[in-house]
């Protein structure tokens, strides 16, 4: 370990004294407190981990497209329902852990450049047309480069996060004085504004504190930045007035009022709408949305399925919104709940429940049906291939993304599913799938870390339908899976969802999955507070909670000067 | 429709029309067509010699029924230089790198920068955006991915957008005099801006990656902005019917691919023929794209593109994967190839087609979709029992202004870098060194 890494670790060891404080440094969990107080870093943890990731350097994050629709809707309100925004996506995922606002990988190259810049004047033509350029800019009228300069002045701060200098207004006032000059003042303007909104300090998220201004190994973040690190991984919006308040008094370098802050924004309809898109990515059970399905034994489309493919989205977002907010439950709570949120399509199309009509209410799931989140419809049918479950995709997703275990890599030559000669040896996909799979000893090698798990869904058809039965015969989802360092033998997705519920190992997962998202980096899942994940296992912490309690990490103040 | 209308020329203007001309003499426009997951080579091949080379390939046979064979190069024993497993040699098509995320240029980019305008993708990618991009779903440019424009509607504004005066909210292109100079002067800005940046984070290399990239774009942002000097042969935008039939459907539906694939084609044959978008790439699908393929007036396979049919080693999926891949060679030759025989309103020789001023490059990221080969070998059909000489498929359909000879199969053993230098060379925008690694152009190639 280098000297600077020994730095952020003495750092780190030092606001954790102040995170905690008041804890219960026995963590035992006796002393009356719940959430973050029971928490605390612990420094080895930090450094074996986090230390060699990119989370700690210093950094300009790209915005992702939704971050920079914010805003530009937040800064100009007035043309926030006409303007149509910015094709600029995210980050395309390329590794488990990934989230499409993962900073190593939002780059502006040509593409995204030019997508920028076309945004940046559709705002402008709709900024300086005759009606709302007097809305939005009072002195107008005037048409004069003091009043182009009023406008750098009230709003490039917003734009910016920050306070702009004087060079900076002037570079801005120049650029409208050399259009306007041969031109007119809307002109002049519109060019202005594009400037400011295609600007790298509007783009980019700076959070290189005072690098290349002070000496030291740790840099430290400037209020302005902490302000919109905090803003945007936690509501997917620009720093509030009174965020940038805080953080200009200080008080955001003390991480209960991170947390504290942090919470406040989760909670908020932008915060929830946030944290719905980490399920979305989290997940993939919105792959729903795109999925055909074909009727049983036919090569012709399920309209059925069709017809309800949207509501099981919306049935799995309600039941995370109600889980995670309404309920403040845990992560054994969104493992193991067992309601979920139906409306009457739904409700007919399962064939359970007395919901009607449009709106999404509460319903009590037979047992059968499965618990929690694993047994979602929206999460079956986006893991199934169009004419059969799929106890590979299943298993997959399980391993992948709730118990973290490492995959091996699919070799070139990978088969289709065949047909199986004789159907009286395979009448069910679990049959074909031992035959095809664990069969064959070009394929089990890889297949038997995860088609065992994925074993226990195939009581859930493609289309996310309960079934005790497949071609007349039972189904059999008893299963495996690998957790903790011990091989755990599961009957069905309830046994499933129990076991993970109470795994360390899936806690560790969870919370590296969430801190990967907070911190906007891959790599962050390496970040995790120590702690933290005992803490969603023995105290059963609230999901909110623990995603709040990642904003009082150093790492929201501090960073490394590396050469990242 | 123009079909066969080449055939009808006097032989004194075919054999014109034939003669070798050199890069730069007439304008010339690139289309690369971009089918994933390989081929099933049984269906590719035999490939015989003469005028009717392509009459035995099933999978080619659109390109023999539109009377192009002698527009028409297969060339076998491409390579793509990598390590990539499986799919991820997606990022290569365009770049020779199958990392995605190491900032390199594409041909497309570097040839469209070389001709002074932009780049074009379209894309038929019915993919559902809400579990985000992966990064086997796209091609890649500088180091990030392309995502297709995926609705034809916006895809023709953005193909013609060099027509006619800019107004405010008609986009960037086609812009005189003042607004030129005002956009390079808010570009400058912009410049400046990144280069007070780049001073900031001397030392972090990620960071100082990171500006030079963004700088590099916002120069060639400035650089082509105005379209350049390429002549333009249309005063307006043409009818597109098939396109203005997209309008209001949801692009991202597999129902609607065979009208996407339509209007994109229409589109990009017009800006081909109006010479406003000189450098156009349409990617169909995407390697994994796990979409039924009996979507409505589609090629009729009940299964999905990805697992089974180009994965199969099993002949009846496989002759159903050459369906579908003949399926979108005929979409291509009906809707846009056909619509090229016609004279070159860009050329100032009337007996030269647009057809004979382009190149449509057909490629794939692996050779047999089964054996996701990335080299020249010989591949196993397990079903049938046969091997194949296993390659990266790649066509040429077009003279190239005259500097290709066509009619032919090919035999060579070149990366698909070299394939890019022969590109470029026919497009007037050569290169010897593509990526830090020297390339050079393969001369069987040429007239």
């Amino acid at each position: 370990m280098n000297a600077s890494r020994l730095h952020l670790s003495v750092l780190v060891v030092a606001l954790a004294a102040v995170a905690c404080r008041g804890s219960d440094e026995e963590g035992d969990g006796d002393d009356g407190l719940t959430g973050i107080d029971t928490l605390g870093f612990d420094e080895d943890a930090v450094e074996e981990q986090c230390l060699e990731t990119s989370v700690v350097t210093p950094t300009l994050r790209r915005m992702t497209g939704n971050e920079y629709e914010a805003t530009i809707r937040s800064v100009f309100p007035a043309i926030a329902s006409d303007w149509a925004g910015t094709e600029m996506g995210g980050a395309p995922l390329a590794s488990v852990t990934q989230f499409t606002n993962d900073g190593s990988s939002l780059v502006v190259a040509t593409q995204v450049g030019r997508q920028i810049f076309e945004s940046a004047r559709d705002a402008a033509d709709l900024l300086t047309a005759p009606g709302t350029l007097e809305s939005v800019l009072p002195c107008a009228g005037a048409g004069d480069s003091a009043c182009a300069q009023t406008f750098v002045e009230t709003y490039g701060p917003q734009l910016h996060r920050r306070d702009l200098t004087e060079s900076e207004v002037g570079d801005y006032v120049a650029l409208y004085d050399q259009v306007a000059s041969s031109s007119d003042f809307p002109t002049g303007l519109r060019w202005m504004i594009i400037a400011m909104l295609q600007s790298p300090h509007t783009v980019y998220r700076s959070e290189l504190g005072d690098y290349g201004t002070a000496q030291g190994d740790e840099v430290v973040l400037e209020p302005h930045e902490v302000a919109s690190a905090l803003a945007y991984a936690f509501s997917g919006q620009p720093p509030s007035d009174e965020l940038l308040g805080l953080a200009e008094s200080g008080a955001l370098y003390e991480p209960e009022a991170r947390v504290e802050q942090a919470r406040l924004m989760l909670n908020s309809p932008e915060g929830r709408q946030l944290v719905q898109q980490f399920f979305v990515e989290w997940t993939g059970y919105g792959r729903v949305l795109g999925a055909d399905r074909l009727q049983d034994g036919s090569s012709e489309l399920d309209e059925s399925f069709a017809a309800v493919r949207d509501d099981m989205a919306e049935e799995t977002a309600q039941f995370l919104d109600r889980v995670v907010f309404e309920d403040g439950g845990s992560l054994r709570d969104l493992m193991l709940s067992e309601t979920t949120m139906l409306n009457g399509a739904l409700a007919s199309y399962y064939g359970y429940g007395s919901a009607g009509g449009d709106a999404f209410e509460p319903v009590s799931k037979p047992e059968q049906w499965g618990r929690g989140l694993l047994a979602q419809g929206a999460f079956l049918a986006a893991r199934a291939r169009p004419d059969t479950s799929s106890p590979t995709q299943r298993g997959l997703a399980v391993l992948d993304h709730i118990t973290c275990t490492p995959r091996p890599s699919a070799p070139d030559q990978v088969p289709p599913l065949g047909e199986v000669e004789d159907p009286g040896d395979a009448s069910t996909t679990r049959a074909r799938w031992e035959t095809l799979h664990l069969g064959n000893e070009q394929c089990s090698g890889c297949h038997l870390a995860f088609d065992p798990t994925g074993f226990a869904f195939e009581n859930f058809d493609a289309k996310g339908r309960y079934r005790s039965e497949e071609n007349g015969f039972e189904v059999d989802a008893k299963g495996s899976i690998r957790l903790d360092g011990e091989t755990v033998m599961i009957d069905g997705v309830n046994e499933l969802s129990g076991e993970l519920a109470e795994s360390p190992q899936v806690a560790e997962c969870v919370s590296g999955m969430l801190a990967a998202y907070a911190y906007g980096n891959r790599e962050g899942n390496a970040c995790v507070p120590a702690g933290l994940a005992d803490g969603m296992m023995d105290d059963d912490l609230a999901l909110i909670d623990v995603m709040a309690t990642l904003a009082g990490s150093p790492l929201f103040v501090t960073r490394l000067r590396t050469s990242g | 429709m123009a079909m066969g209308a080449g055939l009808t020329l006097p032989l004194a203007s075919r054999m014109a029309r034939l003669a070798a001309a050199a890069p730069g003499d007439r304008p010339v426009r690139l289309l690369t067509f971009f089918l994933p997951h390989g081929v099933p080579y049984e269906y590719v091949e035999p490939l015989g010699k003469g005028p009717d080379f392509l009459g035995l390939s099933s999978v080619f046979a659109p390109f023999a029924a539109a009377g192009i064979q002698e527009r028409t190069t297969v060339i076998r024993g491409l390579n793509i230089d990598s390590m990539a497993e499986t799919h991820e040699a997606l990022p290569a098509v365009l770049r020779g790198e199958s990392d995605p995320s190491v900032s390199v240029d594409s041909i497309d980019t570097t040839i469209a920068a070389g001709l002074g305008t932009k780049p074009h993708v379209l894309g038929v990618v019915p993919w559902n955006g809400q579990h985000g991009f992966g990064n086997d779903s796209f091609l890649s440019h500088d180091g990030d991915w392309v995502v297709p424009t995926a609705a034809p509607t916006t895809a023709a504004d953005r193909l013609f957008e060099n027509l006619g005066s800019p107004a405010p909210g008609d986009g960037d292109g086609g812009m005189v005099g003042d607004e030129a100079a005002f956009r390079n002067a808010a570009m400058e800005l912009t410049e400046r801006q990144l280069e007070g940046l780049q001073s900031r984070v001397q030392g972090l290399s990620t960071e100082e990656d990171k500006l030079n990239k963004h700088l590099d774009a916002v120069r060639e942002l400035k650089a082509t902005g105005d379209g350049g000097g390429i002549p333009i042969s249309c005063d307006a935008r043409p009818d597109l019917p098939l396109v203005d039939a997209t309008a209001g459907l949801d692009e991202l539906d597999i129902n609607n691919l065979t009208a996407m694939l339509h209007g994109h084609l229409e589109a990009a044959a017009a800006a081909m023929i109006c010479n406003t978008a000189p450098v156009i790439t349409i990617q169909n699908l995407w390697t994994n794209a796990q979409v039924l393929m009996n979507y409505p007036g589609g090629p009729g396979v009940a299964l999905p593109y990805h697992d089974p049919i180009s994965h199969s080693q099993n002949s009846a999926q496989r002759e159903e994967f050459g369906r579908v891949q003949r399926w979108f060679y005929q979409q291509l030759a009906e809707h846009l190839i056909d619509r090229l025989l016609i004279p070159d309103p860009a050329d100032t020789d009337p007996a030269n087609t647009v057809l004979d001023n382009s190149i449509i490059h057909i490629c794939s990221e692996v050779g047999d979709g089964f054996e996701h080969n990335k080299e020249t070998r010989q591949v196993w059909v397990t079903d049938i029992g046969m091997g194949h000489q296993g390659y990266l498929p790649s066509l040429l359909i077009g003279g190239g202004g005259g500097v290709l000879q066509t009619g032919r199969v090919v035999d060579v053993t070149r990366f698909n870098t070299d394939m890019f230098a022969t590109l470029a060379h026919v497009m007037a925008t050569p290169i010897d060194e593509f990526n830090g690694r020297a390339v050079s152009v393969i001369e069987e190639l040429l007239a």
